[in-house]
């Protein structure tokens, strides 16, 4: 994918959370292929529901959204599995599947794509995430720290070139915190498009990335 | 193809997940296509023991003393060549005069002038030859016979006989579509539970980008293999069962073998059809 091509676009988006209360009034944001956007707002300002729109979970009320130069909307089934297929996901409305394995959550993504993993792929991004170890264990026995690990370990094995990382330091130890930013710092220099949602308490610096902030319904 | 056996695998692994449950759906259904297997079972059974009935019947046909006899014995041969008629046994008024000595003990003829009783014609067929329909046409074309005054063969028996088999079809017919329609409830019910209690996990598979048949599928599955298992064990438990049941007079008909792999195919379908009623809510 070029670094030029815009692989996410809202545009005028008005929009409502899930409880119907509107947080989205003719919102503009775009991220481009390979970029960091870092998106600080408060709890309830829309962070969640953003991620929702560009899933497609959520539809808005009025303007657009389109992701990898798609339209979202659940009409087109397969245009949205396509694009969810392409979007690695952390924190947030992502989680693991509880009473499955780490090694099983991690591999999901190639599964439900239909591709195969080699063993000693799977070993090697296992243990560049140090999961190893819990491999065999069931998802609900991690930390948060272990499963924030894991479903970044899910999106590089699956090699998606954008991820959506909803608060990804939040309750996390200083060096859990330090070595996630780490791990986004090389995602991001590898060439993957980093959207993380952030309240803001904890600062996550990336090199190069845009900082935006949600306010009034806005993302400036 | 791997991801077919992913899925089934997966599947599989599901429902051992969860052990009572999926025995608790599993006899429930078996229980209730038991049910449906014994009306099937009762249904047949009653026609054939109703088809017995009729075809150990003899017609017994009164001729008119008014009639000769060569015109007489010309109805004897020509009921003997219709199709299916083993023997005509003639009657005479002297062999009716003892029968009804036999049977009544005494000679209640005793004193009157002459014998009122009639002639008759006792028409034997051949085993499993005769129903109901063919009692019906002989009835009619031995009535067409010149001097034949009366046709006896315990219509009222066979009357009620035929209510009791009507009875028992329709009975089949509500009952068996009210059991299916229970079948399929159970089914869809624990398929929406199953669902239910999956509906995290579905949730972060269709975030990954999880096609509808991927979600679908354990669900289908589940509900092709409890009914298709269900309605399996049915037969058998029955084809052992029957093996210690002995109803006198009574001969148990079980269906074909090619009728029994068809509702078991239907049962299959059935299931695969609500597993995927009791699931797309949820996807």
């Amino acid at each position: 994918m070029n670094n030029r091509d815009k692989i996410l676009e809202l545009a005028e988006i008005t929009a409502s959370n899930r409880a119907g209360i509107g947080v989205f009034g003719e919102m503009n944001f775009s991220l481009f292929a390979g970029e960091t956007a870092i998106v600080v707002g408060a709890s309830g300002t829309g962070k969640t529901t953003l991620a929702e729109l560009i899933l497609g979970e959520l539809r808005p009320e009025f303007g657009s959204v389109s992701v990898f130069g798609r339209i979202v909307g659940r009409k087109n089934e397969r245009n949205l599995k396509d694009i969810r297929q392409k979007i690695g996901g952390v924190g947030g409305i992502f989680d693991l599947i509880p009473n499955r394995s780490v090694a099983e959550n991690v591999i999901y993504p190639l599964i439900i794509k239909g591709e195969s993993v080699s063993g000693n792929r799977l070993r090697q991004i296992l243990m560049q995430f140090n999961l190893h170890g819990r491999r065999k264990d069931k998802a609900f026995r991690l930390t948060r720290g272990e499963k924030i690990l894991a479903m970044l370990a899910r999106s590089v094995i699956a090699d998606q070139p954008l991820l959506i990382i909803d608060e990804p330091l939040e309750r996390l130890s200083p060096e859990l915190s330090d070595r996630i930013v780490e791990i986004l710092k090389r995602l991001s220099a590898a060439g993957h498009a980093l959207l993380i949602l952030t309240n803001g308490k904890t600062p996550i610096e990336i090199p190069s990335a845009q900082i935006n902030h949600i306010r009034d319904g806005k993302i400036l | 193809m791997s991801r077919i056996f992913f899925l089934l695998g997966k599947s599989l692994g599901d429902i051992g997940r969860r052990p009572i449950a999926a025995f608790g759906a599993l006899l429930s259904l078996l229980l209730l296509f038991l049910l449906f297997d014994i009306v099937w079972i009762s249904s047949l059974s009653s026609r054939k023991y109703y088809d017995n009935l009729v075809s150990g019947i003899d017609i017994e046909v009164f001729i008119d003393d008014s009639l000769p006899d060569s015109s007489f014995m010309a109805t004897q041969m020509a009921i003997s060549k219709f199709e299916g008629v083993e023997r005509v046994d003639l009657i005479t008024k002297d062999d009716a005069r003892t029968l009804l000595v036999d049977i009544m003990g005494v000679d209640l003829l005793n004193g009157l002038e002459g014998n009122p009783l009639p002639r008759s014609l006792v028409v034997t067929f051949r085993e499993n030859f005769l129903n109901n329909r063919a009692l019906g046409n002989y009835r009619k074309r031995m009535m067409e016979f010149e001097g034949v005054s009366q046709i006896f063969y315990a219509q009222h028996l066979l009357e009620k006989a035929e209510n009791a088999r009507m009875i028992i079809s329709n009975i089949v017919i509500y009952l068996g579509g009210a059991i299916l329609l229970a079948a399929v409830l159970n089914l869809v019910n624990s398929i929406r539970l199953s669902a239910r209690a999956r509906e995290f996990e579905i949730t972060q598979l269709r975030l990954m980008g999880a096609s509808r048949f991927f979600l679908l599928f354990p669900f289908i599955l589940e509900g092709f293999l409890f009914s298709f298992l269900a309605s399996m064990s049915g037969w058998i438990l029955l084809q052992y069962g029957t093996d210690y049941f002995a109803f006198k007079g009574i001969e148990i008909m079980f269906p074909s073998i090619p009728e029994i792999v068809f509702f078991c195919l239907a049962a299959s379908v059935t299931g695969i059809i609500g597993g995927y009623i009791g699931s797309r809510k949820i996807l």
